[in-house]
């Protein structure tokens, strides 16, 4: 571009700004980019135009892509010009193959004016960062109530008990609730949560609860909660699609989390920094596991693959690629020196970290979606509607726990009472007695669902 | 090598037609949504109301009405957009857009009214006071399946999209069950808030979809997956009514004229205990031709062009079509045609006649003598058998060519090799003596004019050595039974199954389980090496089952309009396949073997591709394949007989350029096919006319490429022109697209240029022998190259050029390249 453009550029933004009329402004309080624009473009723009796909060269997941104007002749973004924006005259084009989205109906009138405007008033910034992604700028969310009985009950995703194992916590549809593990009994429900929750995990000092959550296809969150008053503490995550493991290493000063969005983030605590970001899976990564000592963090994905990365510097370790299906949960043994890994290829499989190399593994049991340490046993659980034990070193099958009734997506072990719960498809959770291996309570752990009122609204 | 590029644009000027090979000359136009032309609904005689008599047994239960019109002329129309509809009762039942739905549960008549003319419609509504329970196959899998979601382009690819992957159109519910609700942690489905689940925002657009928006919310499969999922996601009861079959109404073929050109289709889905369903709303739908007629969602037929269209109905796995032939008045025409050689003419005139297409006059007899000699010997005739046939003065000149060619050796030879594609004769396949002998049997098959149903069980059942008995290279072409399946299936059955070896056919009525029950036929069969080199020993065992991969089921051996064979357990699986084969149950295998043979004598199959026979790609006259397959099975599969049917019609005789009332028409055979001489033609016409024989590895000199028992892959000139390797059955393995090398092949290249001059001029020694004179030289070479004399225009331009040249043999060369590279000597026409 010549100087003397540049200079009528800027002149004409000053020019903008000195003619917009002061009423206006006051009668309408100007559009926020972080909590109207930003959210938008998440929802509408960024699964093409963002990390993983920049269709046409172009994208907006941060204000610093979506204001560099790579072709000067089409400006994607022209403060003050609306109709000299890409960004909205792509919105009101006529022809359906040109205009965005693409493949769809146009946006709301609403939503398009509300672009209209923010780039009219002077399309100005108020994220920070102008390279910060957009998830991470926009503010935190609130979340409406959750339903006040269930017409249906909600799969238990995620469940853990409390560290004194006096209550037990579960995922519903935009709450948490927790239950009294001895008798079924719902406690209390803990709202303003995402829709989803796909892992709960409580700080090794119990003083904090982790929730791993989101909307499948929407957004994830990662946030800490008080776990008696149900208040949130802080949100150290905010990400494109659900977030779906989340552990603290054991000495509470590292917290993994798996994403639906690729990654693996690694944040430091007390700090909350985010220490590592890895994309190196190609696909959702639906668990992280620390090994015993925190220096290691597992990780496993629907791309079929298992990794060991060193938690301190992000640098991987081991990739193990001798499973056939995509994965959903993985552990460390007692040792640290091995990795058990499983998914929906129906058998749990043990390698050692050092190689990467398969040293035994265990079928059998259907697909295993958890597995669960337990000093030198290991609980494992999934579409075969049941709990095995068996031993964590040499993978010898012990007792099984029979009582669940659908696919088990969530397990729990608690020290102190010897309890074991695990949570299904069905909405129900079993308890069971680690000593005898009897089942202690089953319940359905959605609030208000009652299965008669399920059967007569089908008939 | 001097280069005649320059020479090539000045030629043009002087000799038109030079022969340069376009690409894309036929581009598609982009159309827009067809607009319905008003119903001139004049005085119908009777009207037909589908179904007569309604019940509606759910509240999601919706009846599409189809109102015909039956004319005193014989004509129909459809009258279903016109119809007034008035129910006696309007509290029991509601209609909209000729789709009647209950509102509570009662008897009541509609009365469905045009042109002064009433049906009255019993109605029985019930049902209406409690929700429907969503069939997960019939309901949620068909939704997903009209809507796209599961086709194979998005999720329902091996791999599927965005990691959401469902099976091809349903194929295996079993999956999809898990893949709905239990898989990746319950993403898909939100059971307490179904219009939140994933499933919908995402067709929705709600959320962003990289498919775009495939749902609406007034869809009929939006309303199914939200009561799906409402319902809790269940599945079907074991014991749950099965799919038996679906009808589509007009279920007769139907023609329509013009401006009559739309037809609302109506689709009954039948069930296993007895219950009947219209699935109107849920069958998914497409045309065999867009160009002629578009279908909309909801099964409406428009068609804009003259023609026949078949569309095609799916729901789930089961496939039907419906027939229509749209019609129209061309102004100023008026018909006229040569007198019917056979019935042959009598049925493609027939159909010309209906579609208003004017059959182009006979061509003349030097054009018919060179068409003849290409199609049935794939040489040129010789000057003095030229010269001959253009004096004969006989009436009856043509059908004694036809008679003589038919039984010469070359005959026997040129469709041995065309079978040798089909059968996949080359040294990778069967070896070098296998090579030799197993064509040498094709060739003495024809020669002694073997009925074809003996062929065919001669190449199915022969058992033993390859070296003794050259028909068991059949098998030995394929190396295991879904080899075997697919070949049988694609030459004797013309149809392309591989598709359901792991999916149902997304085209075609064959399902998976019907792909391993006919591979049950081939399981036993049996190759091992012999003691002697290259041997091989075909032979089949008394055990052996196939299992289908998906359902882990061991399949009994199955055949189409057959079902599953009662076999002793020992039986020959192969000489029951040859018996069901070749016996009269079998709807294809006459039919089939028809169709190539017209195909390679017309250019162009009754149905094409030649080897891709479906419902959903119906033939353009069935009449037409119907009687000659007629014709075929009451000579005793005599496939010399049908050839010489066919080469008599005036059909195959008629003139190849398009006349003002048949230039539209590029299917119904008003006019000869101009089509680009195959590779192995095209070379023997280069050697012929210069008389200069190419040399093929060690096959004695003078043998002409449309002889040879394997393909060349070394020579150039026929790789360029589409000689096909002979790796696959399918006719579409032979392609003759227009390439740049193929017009370097023949301005530029060692293959002409060397003829033109080999020998120190040894083709213009023989040329100019005799001290012939100018025009018998050039009379002598138009008619080696395109079997006529020269034409006046031609002779002048030529003699001007040989007088203007003091070197005469470089200029008489220029003049026979110039010949060599006319788009008159390149095609048959």
């Amino acid at each position: 571009m010549k100087p003397a453009s540049n200079l009528w550029f800027l002149l004409g933004l000053t020019l903008a700004a000195a003619i917009q009329p002061a009423g206006l402004r006051a009668a309408q309080p100007p559009v926020s980019f972080r909590a109207q624009i930003a959210p938008l473009l998440l929802s509408q723009c960024q699964t093409c135009h963002g990390p993983t796909e920049q269709k046409g060269g172009y994208r907006v997941d941060s204000f610093d892509f979506l204001s560099r104007n790579e072709t000067p002749a089409d400006p994607a973004l022209t403060p003050s010009h609306p109709d000299k924006s890409a960004l909205y005259n792509l919105l009101i084009a006529e022809d359906a193959d040109e205009r965005m989205p693409k493949k769809a109906e146009p946006l709301p009138k609403a939503q398009v004016e509300l672009i209209k405007r923010w780039i009219a008033e002077g399309a100005s910034y108020d994220g920070g960062e102008a390279t910060a992604s957009l998830v991470e700028i926009i503010p935190a969310r609130l979340h409406p109530k959750a339903p006040e009985a269930y017409s249906l009950p909600l799969p238990v995703t995620a469940l853990t008990f409390s560290p004194d194992g006096s209550e037990l916590f579960a995922s519903g549809l935009r709450e948490l609730s927790v239950w009294n593990p001895a008798d079924g009994k719902l406690l209390r429900r803990i709202p303003n949560i995402a829709p989803r929750t796909y892992h709960l995990c409580f700080s090794p000092d119990g003083s904090s609860l982790a929730a791993a959550s989101g909307e499948p296809g929407e957004f994830g969150e990662l946030r800490l909660f008080d776990p008696k008053s149900g208040a949130m503490l802080r949100q150290l995550l905010s990400s494109t699609d659900t977030l779906l493991d989340v552990k603290f290493s054991p000495d509470g000063t590292l917290l993994a989390v798996a994403g639906a969005d690729h990654s693996l983030s690694i944040f430091e605590l007390p700090s909350g920094r985010r220490r590592h970001k890895l994309l190196v899976h190609s696909d959702a990564v639906t668990a992280v596991a620390f090994s015993p000592d925190g220096t290691l963090v597992a990780s496993v994905s629907l791309d079929r693959g298992a990794k060991v990365f060193n938690a301190a510097t992000g640098k991987l370790v081991t990739t193990y690629r001798d499973h056939q299906a995509p994965l959903y949960t993985v552990a460390f043994t007692q040792d640290g020196k091995e990795v058990l890994s499983a998914g929906r290829d129906k058998a749990a499989h043990q390698w050692n970290v050092a190689e990467g190399k398969k040293q035994r593994e265990l079928g059998g049991l259907g697909d295993i979606l958890k597995l669960l340490p337990n000093g030198d046993q290991i609980y494992l659980a999934g579409s075969a509607k049941k709990l095995s034990q068996a031993g964590a070193a040499d993978l010898k099958p012990g007792r099984g726990f029979e009582g669940s009734t659908d696919w088990i997506y969530s397990l729990t072990l608690d020290p102190n009472t010897q309890r074991l719960a695990a949570g299904s498809y069905d909405g129900n959770v079993t308890v069971w007695n680690l000593g005898d291996g009897k089942q202690a309570t089953h319940f359905n752990a959605s609030p208000g669902y009652s299965p008669a009122s399920q059967a007569s609204a089908k008939r | 090598m001097k280069t005649r590029f320059n020479l090539f644009f000045s030629l043009l000027l002087l000799l038109p037609g030079a022969w340069a090979p376009a690409r894309g000359e036929q581009r598609e136009t982009e159309k827009a949504p067809p607009t319905l032309e008003p119903i001139q609904i004049g005085q119908p005689q009777r009207l037909e109301v589908s179904p007569p008599e309604i019940q509606l047994a759910t509240p999601l239960d919706k009846v599409q009405l189809v109102v015909s019109g039956f004319y005193p002329n014989g004509a129909v129309q459809d009258l279903t957009r016109v119809a007034e509809y008035t129910p006696a009762d309007a509290g029991v039942v509601q209609v909209s857009a000729a789709l009647v739905g209950g509102l509570a549960n009662g008897k009541t008549r509609l009365s469905v009214r045009v042109a002064g003319l009433e049906v009255q419609v019993p109605v029985r509504v019930s049902g209406q006071d409690k929700p429907e329970k969503i069939s997960f196959a019939y309901g949620t899998l068909a939704a997903l399946s009209k809507n796209g979601c599961n086709s194979g382009g998005c999720h329902g690819a091996p791999s599927g999209k965005g990691g959401f992957a469902l099976s091809m159109v349903a194929y295996d519910p079993e999956s999809d069950k898990i893949t709905l609700t239990r898989d990746f942690l319950n993403r898909r489905i939100n059971l307490p808030e179904p219009e939140s689940s994933l499933l919908l925002r995402k067709p929705l657009m709600q959320v962003a979809h990289r498919g775009g928006l495939k749902l609406r919310k007034d869809d009929d499969a939006f309303r199914l997956l939200v009561d799906w999922i409402a319902q809790g996601c269940q599945f079907d009861p074991a014991d749950a009514p099965k799919l038996t079959a679906i009808s589509v109404t007009p279920a007769a073929s139907r023609v329509l004229q013009w401006p009559a050109h739309t037809q609302q289709l109506r689709v009954n889905a039948r069930f296993s205990d007895g219950s009947e369903r219209d699935i109107t709303r849920l069958a998914m739908y497409s045309s065999s031709q867009e160009a002629l007629a578009t279908v909309s969602t909801h099964g409406l037929v428009v068609g804009s062009g003259r023609g026949q269209v078949g569309i095609s109905v799916r729901f789930l796995d089961k496939v039907e079509t419906c027939y229509l032939t749209f019609i129209r008045n061309v102004e100023g025409f008026t018909w006229k045609a040569p007198a019917p050689a056979n019935y042959v003419d009598e049925l493609v005139f027939a159909k010309l006649k209906l579609l208003q297409y004017l059959p182009a006059p006979t061509a003349e007899d030097a054009v018919f003598l060179r068409r003849a000699y290409l199609d049935v010997t794939g040489l040129l005739p010789k000057i003095e058998e030229t010269r001959a046939f253009l004096q004969d003065p006989a009436p009856d000149k043509r059908a004694k060519l036809i008679d003589s060619l038919l039984n010469r050796p070359e005959f026997a030879r040129f469709w041995a090799f065309k079978w040798g594609d089909l059968l996949r004769i080359s040294p990778t396949t069967v070896k070098e003596p296998g090579t030799h002998k197993y064509n040498t049997w094709l060739v003495n098959a024809w020669e002694k004019n073997l009925p074809y149903d003996r062929f065919a069980r001669e190449l199915l059942t022969t058992q033993g050595s390859t070296l003794e008995v050259p028909a068991a290279n059949f098998f030995r072409t394929t190396a295991n039974t879904s080899e075997a399946t697919e070949m049988a299936a694609q030459i004797f059955l013309g149809s392309r199954v591989q598709c359901a070896k792991c999916h149902n056919h997304p085209l075609d009525r064959w399902t998976q389980d019907n792909y391993y029950g006919l591979g049950a036929f081939f399981e036993r069969v049996q190759r091992k090496k012999g003691p002697r080199p290259e041997e091989m020993l075909i032979f089949t065992a008394r055990h052996g089952e196939i299992t289908q991969p998906r359902t882990g089921k061991q399949m009994p051996p199955w055949a189409p309009g057959a079902g599953d064979m009662k076999l002793a357990p020992e039986a020959d699986r192969l000489e029951a396949f040859a018996n069901w084969l070749t016996g009269p149950a079998n709807p294809f295998f006459a039919r089939v073997e028809v169709n190539r043979l017209w195909g390679q004598l017309m250019g162009q199959g009754i149905v094409e591709p030649l080897d891709d026979f479906r419902d959903s790609n119906p033939p353009e006259n069935p009449e037409l394949l119907n009687a000659l397959a007629k014709d075929f099975v009451a000579h005793q599969f005599d496939r010399r007989h049908i050839l010489r049917t066919i080469l008599n019609s005036r059909t195959y005789q008629a003139g190849s350029q398009p006349g003002p009332f048949n230039k539209e028409d590029e299917k119904n055979f008003s006019r000869a096919r101009q089509q680009i001489l195959s590779a192995e033609q095209l070379l023997d016409a280069v050697c012929q006319v210069t008389g200069q024989p190419e040399r093929f590895g060690n096959m004695p000199l003078g043998t002409p490429a449309t002889q040879l028992p394997a393909p060349q892959p070394n020579n150039t000139f026929l790789v360029a022109f589409g000689q096909p390797t002979r790796q696959s059955s399918c006719a579409c393995e032979r392609q003759n697209q227009p390439s740049l090398t193929q017009a370097l092949q023949l301005s530029n290249s060692q293959t002409v240029e060397t003829r033109l001059k080999n020998g120190g001029g040894q083709f213009i020694r023989s040329l100019t022998a005799q001290n012939k004179s100018d025009t018998e030289i050039l009379e002598g070479l138009y008619l080696a190259a395109l079997c006529r004399m020269p034409k006046e225009i031609e002779l002048t331009k030529a003699k001007a050029y040989l007088a203007a040249r003091t070197d005469r043999g470089a200029a008489l060369e220029d003049i026979a390249w110039t010949v060599l590279n006319l788009r008159e000597f390149v095609f048959r026409h």
